[in-house]
């Protein structure tokens, strides 16, 4: 009675867990920003973030071919294509919009290797070279008009010292990219991803939490002021969506909590001393960079290894 | 997070007493083969010897069933081995053989040689020789940690055997202490309905201590059951010996204590026979020996073909080729998994989300190692402990991209002890 039986190594199971369900969880976490975006800055919104994801998908699609790359279906670009049309202005022309989709998982992450292999977050780092390129990426809408091109934001209202007022930051009352600017639904998108359990509050926590501290030693202590530096802007944003990426930050917990925490003060430095206004993003970029050293250097002690064995 | 799937927790345990034959190989235990000390045509009794401990890291193998010696044969192990192996025709009677009888122990000397003589290895899944493990010399001995844990998915003969050997394990305890002295005697055990309530009982029967641990695999895994129970750390490379304790899984003290009670050396196991294609899952009490398909065929068979059978659970249990693969003294379940179960999802890119470190119980970042390894890198590999990997299956379990890194790092950590062999 001789059959034929599987061999393999254990373990003989594996967790319901897969890449596919975890970007899917991102993806449904992202949906409150998109209906807010699209409530607030009407059609043209939920419009640029579908170019924007169409490009991603499309250009993932084809060059993991090209490539033979894996990994194709796992939704991972629908995730990058989401994210970065979230932070870009409506008011974007469509074409530019597309362009930066496919420019985020095209060169920043399939040209770097595929999914896992890229060194930064693609959706950061294509958001960095658009807003490099493209005079319109400076031209946040307002909600209650979106023919308004520019105007101030209250980012630069902060730098130069005017209170904006918490209340209107909160409700997405305010000029901003298109997911960026309803704190409450950013805050629904946070509380799925940790209850989920895709993300730990880790990085979002030491990230903001850093932003807060310094920005109220620059406020000299106004606790009201500090509030506004972390809600303005696309901090949170940022710190739930951005930072948290799993391939462009650190392994270990305490590295997380120290990326951060470094991307927080330069999120600052930059904010007021930079050309640009654009701290989130300009921070993160660098951040990402710093990661490898943070991973090298913040490492867990392995159980019953001593030290100086190795 | 790991299913538990104890379906067999509070059945009866049967008795199958008629396998046809019974193959046992000169190798169930970690160390030398035993060397064949029967002929063919010989009538053995249960409980003979036909196996001689060859030197002292071995054990003795001892006839499981009555019947006349069919064969010495070239007996195929699970990791893919080959030994000597000793065939028995059964005659159906398990006559005990006349030469058993309770050994007297008064000493720790004649405690080892008890041992020795016993055949007993470690039975929560390594084989180790127990007469080496209790051998402590001029060491520190304080702790006696009885590992009840259990807790890999489906197994349930270790509950079993709480419950149906209080006097055994009992005895055993008593000797132990009345030997070594002044000993802590621990039982660990899991959280847990069955298991905890007849620990209790046994601790209340003996006098000693019960130490209930969370339910969370891989608790029942040596160094990790010494530092929940007694917060004492295993140096990498050390012996549990080195950290003043010795853990003795619950079967194999309560086979110590049957050995030392009646004189019957380790011939039967219990044995649970669980997983999604298994008929009606069962915990039977064999000869060892027995094989696979003899169990199966008497359990009432499967509900489909199976896809895979495993010796153990599914975490840490070894994918056996066939149904002809003879039981061990090691095996305390036989797990059959249906075609669908048996396959693996592909895996996928690493995406660095860093599960399989935080679900390490010794702390290896897996997917590090695996990258570092890939190019040839094995430096960076020792530094991230690789070596202290107990192999338990959590990395490769929680992994969402579904690499094998459990399956990497055996094989790393193979490399690595052949690279140092070749250095010296």
């Amino acid at each position: 009675m001789m059959q034929m039986l599987k061999v393999s190594s254990s373990p003989h199971i594996r967790s319901r867990t897969s890449t596919d369900k975890i970007m899917m969880t991102v993806i449904i976490s992202l949906m409150p920003c998109l209906f807010a975006g699209t409530y607030f800055f009407g059609f043209r919104a939920l419009a640029v973030c579908l170019a924007c994801t169409l490009g991603a998908v499309v250009c993932e699609l084809v060059l993991c071919n090209i490539l033979s790359h894996s990994g194709e279906r796992d939704l991972s670009a629908v995730v990058t294509g989401l994210l970065l049309g979230l932070s870009l202005p409506v008011t974007l022309p469509i074409w530019q919009a597309v362009l930066g989709g496919m420019l985020a998982t095209g060169l920043f992450k399939q040209a770097l290797g595929g999914i896992g292999k890229n060194p930064v977050n693609p959706a950061i780092a294509s958001r960095v070279v658009m807003l490099l390129s493209f005079g319109e990426m400076a031209s946040y809408g307002f909600p209650d008009n979106i023919d308004t091109v520019s105007g101030a934001t209250p980012l630069s209202l902060l730098r130069d010292g005017e209170v904006y007022g918490i209340g209107k930051l909160f409700f997405a009352l305010r000029g901003g990219c298109i997911g960026e600017t309803c704190t409450l639904a950013i805050l629904a998108g946070f509380l799925i991803l940790l209850l989920t359990g895709v993300i730990s509050p880790h990085v979002t926590a030491s990230y903001v939490g850093t932003v807060f501290l310094t920005s109220l030693f620059y406020e000299n202590f106004d606790f009201y002021f500090a509030l506004e530096w972390c809600l303005a802007g696309s901090v949170l944003f940022g710190a739930i969506y951005m930072v948290t990426d799993y391939v462009s930050s650190p392994t270990t917990r305490r590295g997380q909590a120290l990326y951060g925490a470094l991307c927080g003060f330069l999120t600052v430095v930059i904010r007021l001393y930079g050309l640009y206004p654009e701290g989130v993003s300009f921070a993160i970029l660098l951040g990402n960079f710093a990661v490898p050293v943070i991973d090298a250097f913040v490492k867990v002690k392995v159980f019953g290894v001593e030290k100086k064995h190795v | 997070m790991l299913p538990h799937l104890k379906t067999t927790e509070d059945i009866t345990p049967q008795s199958f007493n008629t396998p046809r034959e019974v193959t046992l190989p000169m190798k169930m235990h970690i160390g030398k083969a035993a060397t064949v000390s029967v002929g063919v045509g010989e009538y053995v009794g249960v409980g003979d010897i036909v196996g001689k401990a060859d030197g002292i890291f071995s054990a003795n193998v001892h006839a499981s069933v009555s019947g006349r010696v069919k064969e010495i044969l070239q007996v195929r192990l699970p990791d893919g081995s080959v030994c000597q192996g000793v065939e028995i025709l059964s005659d159906g009677e398990h006559r005990l053989s006349g030469k058993l009888k309770v050994p007297k122990v008064s000493t720790v000397r004649e405690f080892i040689d008890a041992l020795f003589a016993s055949g007993i290895v470690g039975l929560g899944g390594a084989g180790f020789p127990t007469h080496i493990k209790y051998d402590v010399g001029q060491r520190k001995f304080d702790t006696l940690i009885i590992n009840s844990a259990e807790c890999e998915p489906y197994i349930t003969s270790d509950t079993h055997m709480a419950r149906d050997c209080l006097e055994d394990v009992s005895f055993a305890i008593r000797t132990v202490c009345s030997l070594y002295g002044d000993i802590n005697v621990i039982i660990a055990c899991e959280k847990k309905n069955f298991m905890e309530r007849w620990c209790r009982e046994i601790c209340g029967h003996v006098g000693c201590t019960l130490k209930v641990l969370s339910t969370r695999y891989p608790q029942g895994a040596e160094k990790v059951l010494i530092y929940n129970t007694v917060g004492r750390t295993v140096p990498l490379g050390a012996l549990p010996i080195d950290a003043g304790c010795i853990v003795s899984n619950l079967s194999t003290v309560a086979e110590i204590g049957k050995y030392l009670r009646t004189g019957v050396p380790l011939v039967r196991k219990l044995v649970t026979v669980d997983g999604d294609a298994v008929l009606c899952p069962t915990v039977a009490d064999i000869p060892i020996g027995t094989s696979v398909s003899e169990l199966l065929e008497w359990c009432g068979g499967c509900k489909s073909k199976a896809g895979k059978i495993l010796f153990g659970g599914p975490m840490m249990g070894v994918a056996i080729e066939n149904t002809a693969m003879p039981i061990l003294k090691n095996v305390n379940a036989i797990t059959v998994f249906s075609k669908k179960s048996a396959y693996l999802p592909h895996s996928d890119m690493c995406i660095r989300c860093g599960s399989c470190l935080r679900n390490c119980p010794v702390s290896i970042d897996s997917a590090a190692v695996g990258r570092a390894v890939k190019i040839g890198d094995y430096r960076t590999a020792k530094r991230l402990g690789i070596e202290a990997c107990i192999e338990c299956g959590c990395c490769s379990f929680v992994c969402p991209a579904k690499i094998s890194l459990t399956e990497n790092n055996k094989r790393i950590k193979k490399e690595l002890r052949a690279m140092n062999s070749s250095s010296i």
